[in-house]
């Protein structure tokens, strides 16, 4: 009774392990909503379908030792566990086997170590927000974090911070779908700060997170691609999404929260011709 | 070998119990809800009532606010005979004061931010799977109730969702009422109409005040949530129904326009976030919920005086009819109060060098004139509250018992006792350079003024020129900085914003960030020999 | 003979036999009472009073989480009973401050106060001794001050929560300058520091115990009991010491420089002009130009380690117990102890990979990526030895087996979805999300609570002389098991939806708005595991006094411990000790029986 509980239920958990990764939602937890699965949401950044692929060759791995190794306990749980008057068999290991689960194992994380470098330096190296003769790139908007809001600070027309027609965007951050010479699309860099304690500035549709420190000035970058982004703005009728502050920031954390929006260029600049008249409006 | 006999199996029927206890909690749907929270006297109104010997009639006093604004679980503005008369209703407010551009902008909220998921699901004729929305009880006793006896809609295929097959067939327009239908619907355009028209019920709004602005607001509206006491500086008080980042003349009632726009942008630097996730449709309710919360303050208040005032101690019926139209005459004008609506901005960015130059160099001389007098709380520095040295010169000393007494608890400031001039003891905040912060007169909610700092732009009301010139021009209701002088122009107050601006902008953080990436440039120059970089630095410099 | 039925009499015999080594004999063993079981210097009470202290904080720590779980699943709803004492000015719901207390201290309690004092303080205390044949800790009473510093950081962390603010609030990780600034959150105005004092008499606490069973290990084993001869628990709780050895001062450290920053006016992780809350240090006399980052190094640098104090000695255990019950040795032993050397070894290079959202230097996180992906080798090292003992074996499902068993399925989970975590780009996006908080509950509760709870069905009977009940502890394993991947493998599913951890009230942001129903989920889930729970308090209270009574050896196991008397009196052995080989000669053809105790001389005459 006991074994095949016991066998039952971890084969359940290698089922149901597997099975996450199909589609076990609707039974679950009902239909999803509009526009959201229980998977993660839809990316559209330049950087974003890296981090999925590799999310993926991870997966793939994994997946595959976890029914190595989960497989091998529920069939050794319930073979084994059957009542027998013999004993067991007498061993005390084996260098072969030892070596094979040491090497194969160690060879399949060095791939996944090394898959990983190239994204993570497009991501965070300096170089990443650098032309190629090493001169910063221009600055889209500054970032500002604070308890418990984000407040995004464009240069305005004359593209330099600290003047007069600079304007806030509480709450929204709003990019241009800009293409540089080569079609690709051109990285937008953006320096977080935070004026309090610590935060992170985390939208989940560009897979972009970064803690905004007090005292450090972070140079980051985000890049839209378009195509994606089309696709993905086609399913839903809310053209913005989600920022999320991603680390405690106090009792208000969960409060944080703002929005991303992206336009094409024309668009972009009608929306700065708008905002510089606001900010030299009277409403 | 023998003892396995002893270690008995699990019997399978104790499983079997266990299991389906699990199921069945698992699968009943628990909705906690909240407890009743009564509206209560303010401390400052209980205290009046009970220096005039009148606190057993606080009752008369509950009493009446109960009949005019309902209670906090079911609020409602009272209808007055006058009010019928002149064809006002504080509880539509927002059918009747919304424009039609507002009007359309909550609807499209409606259908792209609140009820996207509900709408996708009417569309698809699957009436019975729409999920409850949050803060929208009203609306979904009616979906229940004149739309659920459709849930019973066919099933498909076995495992598909139950479709409503009568989307399509005419709605009963004569029966049920849903709002923005027109003579001809279906029964599916009734059901999108219902969620799209969807404007908050006050009751609805109270929902949403509770859980989002409770914790810091309180359930009176008298910034003293649970929250409130840890944060500086302190919740708005509503119920004096004043509030300071508005567009309206000095200390008068803010426009429906005013709150909705904090609720949007926040508070900048304080502990209001912005609440732009919200829809506008959600937004403008808990702008009406806000003004219901400051009538309700304020006609207290108004109460309380009138029974102490009178001979018998009583709340005679017309006293409180006054009192109501009273407070309700200052928030149905509110429109009225609004300012600086036709002022012209000057273009400063479209401005020559010299003229800048010259205007800011004007806007500092009246900032540290004596007819401005700005210098005196802002400091010569502009660094207000975290100045160096204070002139006090505006500045009304009081003790500083008269202080809240918990702000040491807020800050973490510590108090000493020290003697003062003429030899008193009085309490006073330890060896800091804001010392003398703490003799200016606290504002109307009983809290220490702090003038602000400029040269950290940040500007709490707001960052934009016509956002100062407001503040500059007819001040801060509710705390010590005044409207201006008479004897200045618009002229002379835009250049003080625009030497405001300049005290911002010059010690801007990206200034700093552009100095250090100059000299980074600068050493990288020295060490290659490129002068390239060089002449790009001094034409920037030369525009400083 | 070791035998499962020695007559009932034999663990009435006085405990006081003569001890094979050449520890001095007292003859004064007519201790009082609060000697006896208060002030002891006893290893074996000390390590019962650790085990009882764990698992009343385990209580409340699981109270704290409960409160937790209610919030996500019904956010501003009345709270059953907290609501109607504490909060009567909000409708009875839970306050966003009071939330982050929660959570902090549900942190706070079950690592400082449950996982590390039960693994290294419960089992490390009452089994190193007896499993390497000692009378006694090197330094008793150094053993009971390890104990007894425990009650001063209780004091503190009791402290901390009637100080104004209610409770620290700056994370069980408090980063500055939320938990520095005291304006920063309710938390940190002073509560935070009885926090971070509390931690430094845990630290002390963990050090005396550390210097003691390194020093016990090295020093006092039995004759003939080589150090690869010592049970795989043993080699697990000497590197988990060792662990502590190294890495404690630096967390002793840190939160002495946050007590500074926040007392004394230093300015170690202060940055110069930082206002927070209207309120600015440097007004206060206070000085800055520190650097928040500088915490998180520190920090880490302590309790990273402390994760593989908290998983490592729970392994040793595991592999005890998998072996006894399979009755068959453990399958590569040697590769088992390097495996959790060389997790100790990398653990030490590993901590920058929390940080790899921080603003770190990206090289820097290059390198602690590919540390962190190899010591995911060590891991798998070791879930193949368990695999290789089962392999073959004879399984009895015993209480202590199925919950070994549920250990290893459960570490296997969470130490597969940790690969993810240690790979850079992908750790960006997962990063503080539910993934997180379901690979770490995985190692943590899936891990080591059921490593602890294997262990104490497994040594109960030693400890008490008494059986715990079989039924009871099955039930309470199937349970445990279901419930335990209700919560926490659909966590996982809440972080692959980008859910961030410590959010009060996540439902108000489109993307997560659709989170609610799997949250109520895991949340009626997570109050069945707790009230599963009630099946072992009540058996384990109950089978401590009116459990069935046991010989010395009732699960026929081969390392020394079970030759003493069940309970083992003071002195621990009664009979001259020595030992000839391994701990895990099961199903050894050189004897009829399927084991060979550890003691046994097979060279001369027979026992």
């Amino acid at each position: 009774m006991m074994r095949l509980l016991t066998t039952i239920m971890l084969l359940a958990l290698l089922v149901f392990g597997l099975w996450s990764w199909v589609d076990y939602d609707y039974w679950l937890l009902g239909p999803s909503p509009a526009h959201y699965t229980w998977w993660w949401p839809e990316e559209f950044s330049t950087i974003g379908q890296d981090i999925d692929s590799l999310f993926y060759l991870i997966a793939v791995m994994v997946a595959v030792m976890f029914v190595i190794t989960m497989g091998g306990l529920v069939l050794f749980t319930w073979k084994y566990s059957a009542k027998r008057q013999d004993k067991a068999v007498f061993s005390h290991g084996s260098h072969k086997l030892e070596l094979l689960w040491t090497a194969v194992p160690a060879g399949l994380l060095l791939i996944i170590a090394f898959s990983q470098m190239s994204t993570f330096a497009e991501i965070q190296f300096a170089s990443a927000t650098q032309d190629e003769e090493g001169n910063d790139l221009p600055v889209h908007c500054e970032i500002w974090a604070s308890q418990f809001d984000w407040r995004f600070r464009y240069p305005g027309k004359d593209g330099r911070f600290g003047t007069n027609d600079d304007f806030e965007s509480p709450y929204e951050l709003v990019l241009p779908l800009q293409e540089n010479e080569e079609g690709d699309a051109k990285k937008l860099v953006f320096l977080l700060r935070s004026r309090d304690v610590l935060h992170s500035f985390f939208v989940p549709h560009l897979r972009f997170k970064r803690d905004a420190v007090p005292g450090m000035t972070q140079r980051i970058w985000l890049g839209i691609d378009d195509k994606q982004m089309e696709e993905v703005l086609a399913t839903r009728e809310e053209k913005s999404f989600d920022i999320i502050c991603a680390e405690l920031c106090g009792w208000g954390h969960y409060k944080m929260s703002g929005r991303v929006r992206v336009l094409p260029q024309d668009q972009y600049e009608a929306w700065v011709d708008e905002m510089t008249a606001q900010q030299f409006g009277n409403s | 070998m023998a003892n396995q006999r002893t270690l008995r199996t699990v019997p399978g029927r104790h499983l079997a119990a266990a299991g389906l206890l699990a199921v069945a909690v698992a699968s009943c749907d628990y909705d906690p809800g909240h407890a009743d929270l009564p509206w209560r006297l303010s401390l400052n109104n209980k205290a009046v009532l009970a220096d005039a010997g009148l606190s057993a009639s606080e009752a008369q006093v509950t009493g009446a606010l109960t009949t005019l604004f309902g209670t906090a679980q079911n609020p409602r503005h009272l209808i007055t005979g006058d009010m019928y008369d002149a064809e006002e209703d504080p509880n539509l407010a927002g059918d009747l004061e919304l424009s039609d551009e507002q009007l359309e902008a909550i609807v499209t909220d409606n259908r792209v931010k609140r009820f996207p998921a509900q709408l996708e699901l009417i569309a698809a004729g699957r009436f019975s799977e729409v999920p409850e929305p949050l803060y929208a009880q009203d609306l979904w006793a009616k979906w229940q109730r004149d739309f659920a006896p459709l849930h019973t809609g066919t099933p498909g295929e076995e495992g598909a969702p139950a479709v409503f097959t009568g989307a399509d067939e005419a709605f009963p327009v004569d029966d049920i009422w849903v709002p923005g239908l027109g003579d001809e619907a279906t029964w599916g355009e009734a059901a999108t109409a219902l969620f799209e028209n969807w404007y908050p019920s006050l009751r609805e709004s109270a929902e949403m005040y509770r859980a989002q602005c409770l914790h810091c607001h309180g359930n009176e509206g008298g910034g003293d949530g649970p929250t409130a006491e840890f944060l500086e500086p302190r919740p708005r008080d509503y119920r004096l129904g004043k509030f300071k980042w508005v567009a309206v003349d000095n200390g008068k009632r803010p426009r429906r326009d005013d709150l909705v726009s904090i609720l949007k942008n926040g508070a900048y630097f304080t502990a209001m976030p912005s609440f732009d996730r919200f829809s506008e449709g959600q937004l403008n309710g808990l702008a009406d919920y806000v003004r219901l919360l400051a009538m309700r303050g304020e006609t207290e208040t108004l109460l309380a005086l009138e029974m102490t005032g009178s001979d018998t101690g009583d709340l005679p019926l017309d006293t409180v009819q006054t009192s109501y139209a009273d407070v309700w005459e200052g928030w149905r004008d509110a429109e009225e109060n609004y300012v600086a609506g036709e002022v012209d901005v000057p273009r400063w960015d479209g401005m020559s060098a010299d003229e800048m130059v010259r205007r800011t160099e004007h806007g500092r001389e009246l900032f540290m004139g004596t007819t401005a007098n700005c210098f005196s709380c802002h400091g010569a520095d502009g660094r207000g509250a975290e100045g160096a040295t204070l002139p006090i010169s505006l500045a009304e000393v009081v003790e500083a018992d008269s202080l809240d007494a918990d702000y040491e608890r807020r800050g973490g400031y510590r108090w000493v006792e020290r003697r003062n001039a003429k030899g008193e003891v009085v309490k006073d905040k330890a060896d800091q350079p804001l010392m003398d912060l703490y003799r200016i007169k606290p504002d109307d909610w009983g809290n220490p003024s702090m003038p602000r700092n400029f040269t950290r732009t940040i500007f709490r009301g707001g960052s934009r020129p016509i956002d100062i010139f407001r503040r500059v021009k007819y001040g801060i209701g509710g705390t010590i900085m005044p409207a201006s002088e008479a004897s200045l122009t618009d002229d002379d107050l835009w250049d003080i914003v625009l030497y405001v601006k300049h005290l911002a902008n010059s010690n801007d953080l990206a200034r700093e960030y552009e100095r250090k990436a100059a000299a980074a440039a600068r050493m990288h120059e020295a060490e290659h020999g490129h002068g390239d970089h060089a002449e790009d630095h001094d034409a920037e410099e030369a525009s400083h | 003979m070791v035998d499962i039925h020695a007559p009932h009499g034999s663990e009435a015999r006085p405990g006081m036999g003569e001890p094979g080594t050449t520890r001095e004999h007292h003859d004064h063993h007519e201790l009082g009472f609060i000697q006896k079981y208060i002030f002891s210097v006893d290893h074996k009470v000390i390590g019962i009073q650790f085990m009882i202290t764990g698992l009343i904080f385990f209580a409340l720590g699981g109270l704290f989480a409960m409160a937790i779980r209610y919030q996500l699943a019904w956010p501003w709803e009345k709270m059953p009973v907290i609501g109607s004492v504490l909060f009567p000015n909000t409708g009875q719901a839970i306050t966003p401050e009071f939330y982050t207390m929660l959570f902090t201290m549900h942190g706070t309690i079950m690592i400082f106060f449950v996982i590390i004092p039960l693994l290294t303080g419960a089992f490390g205390n009452y089994l190193i001794p007896l499993m390497i044949g000692a009378p006694d800790m090197a330094f008793p009473k150094l053993n009971m001050f390890g104990y007894w510093t425990m009650i001063p950081a209780i004091f503190c962390v009791f402290m901390a929560f009637i100080q104004p603010g209610g409770g620290p609030a700056a994370g069980w990780t408090a980063y500055p300058p939320l938990s520095t600034v005291t304006s920063a959150a309710p938390g940190s105005l002073s509560a935070q520091t009885w926090w971070l004092m509390a931690l430094t008499w845990v630290g002390v606490s963990s050090m005396m115990g550390a210097v003691n069973y390194v020093t016990t290990i090295v020093k006092m084993r039995a004759p003939g009991m080589t150090m690869f001869r010592m049970p795989l628990t043993i080699w697990a709780l000497f590197i988990a010491a060792l662990l502590q050895l190294f890495a404690l001062p630096v967390l002793t450290a840190a939160s002495a420089m946050q007590i500074c920053d926040r007392m004394l006016g230093t300015g170690f992780f202060t940055p110069t002009n930082l206002v927070v809350n209207q309120f600015n240090p440097e007004t206060a006399g206070a000085a800055a130009g520190g650097q928040p980052l500088l915490w998180q190094h520190l920090f880490w640098f302590y309790s990273h380690p402390a994760v593989y104090i908290m998983v490592v000695p729970a392994m040793g255990l595991a592999s005890d117990i998998l072996s006894v019950h399979a009755r068959k040795p453990v399958f590569g032993y040697k590769p088992m102890v390097y495996s959790m050397a060389s997790i100790a070894g990398l653990g030490f290079i590993v901590w920058g990979h929390h940080m790899f959202a921080s603003g770190m230097n990206p090289a820097l996180g290059m390198t602690f990526m590919v540390a962190t992906i190899m010591i995911a080798l060590p891991s798998a090292i070791k879930v193949f030895n368990w695999l290789g003992t089962l392999w073959g074996s004879r399984i009895h499902l015993t209480s202590p087996m199925l919950f070994a068993l549920g250990f290893v399925a459960m570490f296997i989970i969470g130490g597969l979805s940790g690969i993810w975590m240690a790979a850079t780009p992908v750790d960006i996006y997962i990063h503080d999300t539910y993934i997180v908080v379901a690979h770490f509950h995985y190692v943590v509760f899936g891990g080591s609570v059921f490593a602890i709870f294997a262990a104490i069905y497994h040594w109960f009977p030693k400890m008490f002389g008494r059986m715990m009940n079989e039924t009871l502890g099955k039930l309470h394993f199937v349970g445990t098991f279901i419930f335990t991947n209700g919560v926490f493998y659909m966590m996982h599913q809440l972080g692959m939806a980008g859910l961030m951890r410590r959010t009060a009230d996540p439902y108000d942001y489109e993307t997560y708005a659709h989170l609610q129903p799997l949250n109520e989920f895991i949340t009626i889930s997570a109050f069945l595991l707790f009230a599963w729970q009630i099946f072992f308090v009540w058996n384990f209270f109950h089978s401590m006094f009116w459990g069935k009574r046991v010989g010395r050896n009732p699960w026929r196991a081969a390392s020394i411990e079970w030759d003493t008397p069940s309970p083992p009196g003071h002195g621990n052995f009664d009979a001259p000790l020595r030992v000839y080989r391994g701990p895990y000669e099961y199903a050894s053809p050189e004897v009829e029986e399927d084991f060979v105790a550890q003691s046994r001389d097979l060279t001369g005459k027979s026992e």
